[in-house]
Parts: C-alpha cells; sequence; structure tokens
C-alpha cells in the first residue's frame, strides 16, 4: 500500500467533493476524459457516462448508490477493440472493477490510457427503488452518505448482494482508492499503483495515518462472510439434487436476461444462443417420448448449469444477474454459492490480481491427479 | 433382463487414444458391457461440460471421458485442459447435490484395449451399485 493522504473537503456535499477532486485530477494530470455516474437529464436515474463537457458534470453523482449496469461491461464496450489514444478517468465501484480485471484477462478491455478511481462503498438500491427515490424528489444521495457510507453500515433497502460483498473497499487494483471507513473522520486518498502514485503526486495533498482502517474493513468483511455462510446452507438446502434445482428455478422463462447483464458473459456468439439450439420437431417427439413429457420452454436448468460451468469460475458476485431477472429469482446467490467452490478449487478469486489466469485458460502439468 | 437394471452410459472417448483402444478390445474380441454408447471427439479437450450437462439431462447414468495420457495429448494439452473442466464440472456436481461420482475421467491409450475393457466393466459394475439417475428423470428441465 502506498501512502496515504487525507481529502479536504469544503462543501457538505460528498458528490460535489468527489467531482472537484476528479476534476482537479484531470486539470493537473492533462486528462481530458471522464467516466464517473451522472444524474440523466430526466433527472430520475444515475449512469455511469462518458463525459468531455465540463459544464456536464455538475450533476456528477460518483457515489450514487445504484448500479443500473456493469462499468466493466461499458468499459469493455469502448476499448475491446483497441486502446484508447486518449487517457480516461473512470471512476466506479469495487465490484465493477473486479469485472474490469476478469474482462482484461478474457481480453475484452485494453487497459492501456485508463485510470481508475474506486472507493469503498456499502452498496447500491435497487435500480428501480434509487429511480422511484428521485422521482419523488428524495435527497437519496446524501441519505446513504450519512446513514451508510459515512458509518460503514448498510440500511435494509440495500441490495442482496452488496450486503454480502466481501470486496468492497476500493481493491488494490484500482489506481487511487477513495476511504471512508476509518478515515480519522475525513476522506482518505490512497494510490495503490505506480499510475496512481504518479497521478496523486501532481495534487498538493496531506499526508494522514488512518491506523484503524484495516482492522475496520476486516471486521466488515468478516460479519459479510459469516453471513454469507450461515446463507449459503439455506441455499444449499433448497436447490439441492434436480428437483431442488427445478424448484429453485421455477419460474424462469428462458429470457437469458441475467446472461445478458453479467459482466463476465461477454461472448459474442453464445453457446445457448447458437443454432445448437434450434430444434426440430423429431427432437421434441424423441425427448416427449422419453421422459413422457417436455416442458416449453426446455433447457432452462440446462442453461444455468451451462453458464455455471463456464463462467463461475470468474463470477465476482455483482448480483446483477438476479437483478436483471424478470421473475425475481434469486439467480446470484446459487451462482456465487457455485462460484466460492470452483474458485477454491483452482485456489482462485476473480479481480484479486490481474496475474492470476482465469481457471479455464490455463492447466498445471502437476495438479488434479486424483481425477487422472 | 427383467427388472434388472441396466446403466444408460455415454463415453467420450478421443479419437486417438481411447476410441482406437475400443476399437483394439474389439478386434481382440474382449468383452465389455454394451451399456456403454461410445462417442467419438477429436480430444478430450473438446469435450465442452454442456454436452456432459445434455447427457446427464437427457437421461444418462453415467458419463465416461477418455483421454490420451498426460503428455500425450495430439493437440498437446488438449487432455490437462480436460482435466479442469472435468474439475469444474465434478465441483458443481457435488455443490448442487447432483451426485458427482457419475462422472469418470479416464487415460487410456490406442495400445490399452485390455484397460478398455476393464475401464468399461467397471465403470458399469460402479453405476450399477449407484442406480438410475436422478437427473434425467426430471422432464422440466
Ligand atoms: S453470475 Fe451474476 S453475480 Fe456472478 S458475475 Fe455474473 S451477474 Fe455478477
Ligand atoms: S433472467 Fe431470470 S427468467 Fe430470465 S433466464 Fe435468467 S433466471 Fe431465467
Ligand atoms: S488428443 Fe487425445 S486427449 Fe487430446
Amino acid at each position: 500500500m502506498g501512502e496515504k493522504f487525507q481529502l479536504k473537503i469544503k462543501d457538505e456535499d460528498l458528490n460535489k467533493g468527489l467531482k472537484d477532486f476528479l476534476l482537479q485530477i484531470m486539470e493537473k494530470n492533462e486528462i481530458s476524459n471522464l467516466i464517473v455516474p451522472l444524474l440523466i437529464p430526466s433527472k430520475n436515474n444515475v449512469f455511469p457516462t462518458f463525459v468531455k463537457n465540463r459544464e456536464l458534470l455538475e450533476d456528477a453523482k460518483p457515489i450514487a448508490p445504484v448500479l443500473p449496469v456493469s462499468t466493466a461491461t461499458m468499459i469493455s464496450k469502448i476499448t475491446r477493440l483497441s486502446p484508447s489514444p486518449e487517457k480516461i478517468l473512470v471512476f466506479l465501484k469495487p465490484c465493477e472493477l473486479r469485472g474490469i480485471l476478469e474482462l482484461t484477462k478474457f481480453k475484452q478491455i485494453t487497459l492501456d490510457n485508463l485510470i481508475f478511481v474506486s472507493y469503498d462503498c456499502m452498496g447500491a438500491y435497487k435500480t428501480d427503488f434509487y429511480e422511484e427515490a428521485l422521482s419523488g424528489g428524495k435527497d437519496i444521495d446524501s441519505e446513504y452518505v450519512s446513514k451508510n457510507l459515512m458509518k460503514g453500515e448498510q440500511d435494509d433497502n440495500i441490495r442482496d448482494a452488496c450486503k454480502l460483498c466481501e470486496n468492497f473497499f476500493s481493491t488494490a487494483f484500482a489506481d487511487i482508492g477513495i476511504g471512508f471507513i476509518g478515515a480519522d473522520g475525513g476522506i482518505l486518498i490512497e494510490a495503490h499503483t505506480e499510475k496512481g502514485k504518479e497521478v496523486l503526486s501532481k495534487l498538493s495533498l496531506e499526508k494522514t495515518e488512518a491506523k484503524e482502517r484495516d482492522e475496520r474493513l476486516e471486521k466488515i468483511s468478516k460479519n459479510r462472510k459469516e453471513k454469507w455462510e450461515k446463507e449459503k446452507k439455506e441455499i444449499k438446502k433448497e436447490a439441492t439434487g434436480i428437483d431442488g434445482l427445478v424448484r429453485y428455478f421455477s419460474k424462469c422463462i428462458d429470457c437469458h436476461n441475467c446472461m445478458g447483464q453479467c459482466p463476465i458473459c461477454f461472448c459474442k456468439e453464445c453457446f445457448w444462443e447458437s443454432p445448437t439450439f434450434e430444434f426440430t420437431p423429431l427432437n421434441f417427439l424423441g425427448w416427449a417420448e422419453k421422459k413422457g413429457a417436455v416442458k416449453l420452454p426446455t433447457d432452462t436448468i440446462f442453461f444455468h448449469l451451462g453458464r455455471l460451468s463456464h463462467m463461475s469460475t470468474s463470477c465476482i458476485a455483482c448480483g446483477l444477474c438476479s437483478d436483471a431477472c424478470p421473475m425475481d429469482i434469486k439467480v446470484y446467490e446459487l451462482f456465487h454459492l457455485v462460484a466460492d467452490d470452483t474458485q477454491a478449487a483452482f485456489d482462485y478469486k476473480p479481480g484479486r490480481d490481474l496475474e492470476e489466469e482465469a481457471p479455464l485458460v490455463t492447466f498445471k502439468e502437476d495438479e488434479l491427479k486424483e481425477l487422472g | 433382463m427383467g427388472d434388472k437394471f441396466e446403466p444408460k452410459l455415454i463415453g467420450f472417448f478421443c479419437n486417438w487414444c481411447t476410441s482406437s483402444a475400443a476399437d483394439l478390445a474389439g478386434t481382440s474380441r474382449m468383452q465389455y458391457p454394451p451399456n456403454i454408447r461410445p462417442i467419438r471427439v477429436m480430444c478430450s479437450g473438446s469435450v465442452d461440460l454442456a454436452y456432459i450437462w445434455r447427457a446427464f439431462l437427457e437421461g444418462a447414468d453415467g458419463v465416461i471421458i477418455g483421454g490420451c495420457h498426460p503428455g500425450d495429448c495430439h493437440y498437446v494439452s488438449g487432455n490437462y485442459k480436460a482435466r479442469r473442466r472435468i474439475k469444474i464440472f465434478e465441483t458443481i456436481m457435488k455443490t448442487l447435490g447432483l451426485d458427482e461420482k457419475r462422472l469418470w475421467l479416464r487415460w487410456i491409450s490406442a495400445s490399452e484395449g485390455k484397460k478398455f475393457a476393464e475401464t468399461m466393466k467397471e465403470f458399469t459394475e460402479h453405476i450399477r451399485k449407484l442406480g438410475p439417475s436422478e437427473i434425467g428423470k426430471n422432464w422440466s428441465i
């Protein structure tokens, strides 16, 4: 970890304070592009936005507690084909950063010229909840800052995945991390990479210690881990065996929205969307004959098992699959449950380290001897 | 056959080794159970896990993958990759209570006709003891 600095924000408004900080970084480092959560013109929602015109940043909401899409997916749309020729400063949540790391490993993101700033996230609300609050004229951001962010706590309306997130703080992969927890009452700024150090060196910031920070972060992580372990047992009871799985996904309408929002499911030619799944009457006649009946649509459990096989080793537990499900199926919980085990099988943690290869793209000759 | 449970088994066998071993077992007149339906694949590394799920969901009681011994894969590392995938498959089965013992991975070279016949006997008996799989019975999958 690098040196720790203190950020003084004059204004009460954290979003505005952080925006000014980002602008300062851009000015001193000659960066003219920013991707940051911004209030959309209709003023009732916030999306990650590529901003060039600085006047529009009046509506920047860096810490808006909402996650309508993953910035990781968005960055992939921008840099998949080639690196950005200009520097882009990106402000995003820790889970989005983990997605960036995985997508970089899969060559879906080119990191050149991207500078990442992340923060201690206390979770997001579901998009419809957040949208309703804004539509109703509520200052939900300020409330979130005082009740959640600054206290290191989470209110009941926070998304389930966020309540269980163990890596909610600005990870080592962020060039610059912004801390609120154990920050001695202020706002902590920390460079985690050489790039980050260079960027911060151009700013005049006061040093600080934040001695209790690590301990406090660890405590929160530990609490959530314990909560998750308990919840896991419940899900396991529910979704065990083929009948349990059928019950768990009984509302699934095979829309594939969960996959569409998953930052890890990046394949352009998804197997489940391919002609392999265009059948003839003979297929259906055969299945119905063999089992006596075939539920329509068929292959829903198959789809989930297949997706688990292909991507669970990189599941970053962001919960976007659950958010996307029109039937309110707890997709994330089941994927997280399986991912914990498939990742542990290779001692792999997605989003931990860029140098760590994803389990499915590598192998060791001397491993898994028990299998053959 | 009567009421005796005859396991339905699917084998994904590499073209360069296990499939040849099956031929060798046949031409050498070695007996092995007819329960196994072999599918010839170009390499154990070409078996996407989706196909193994398909086999189970459509009623296989057991699935066995046969590949070249470590170091002998025709495509250098397909079998090592297959081994990792099988680990993932087995882990998912275990976590979701889907009876991971129904999946085997074995290295059988082209010259090992005898090993092929014996392995198929063993696998058939192993699955016979486990009984029919529940996975393929459900029509709401
Ligand atoms: S499976 Fe769900 S929780 Fe896991 S990375 Fe994809 S969207 Fe996020
Ligand atoms: S989003 Fe929900 S309904 Fe649609 S495929 Fe996924 S689990 Fe099924
Ligand atoms: S060629 Fe036989 S396992 Fe790869």
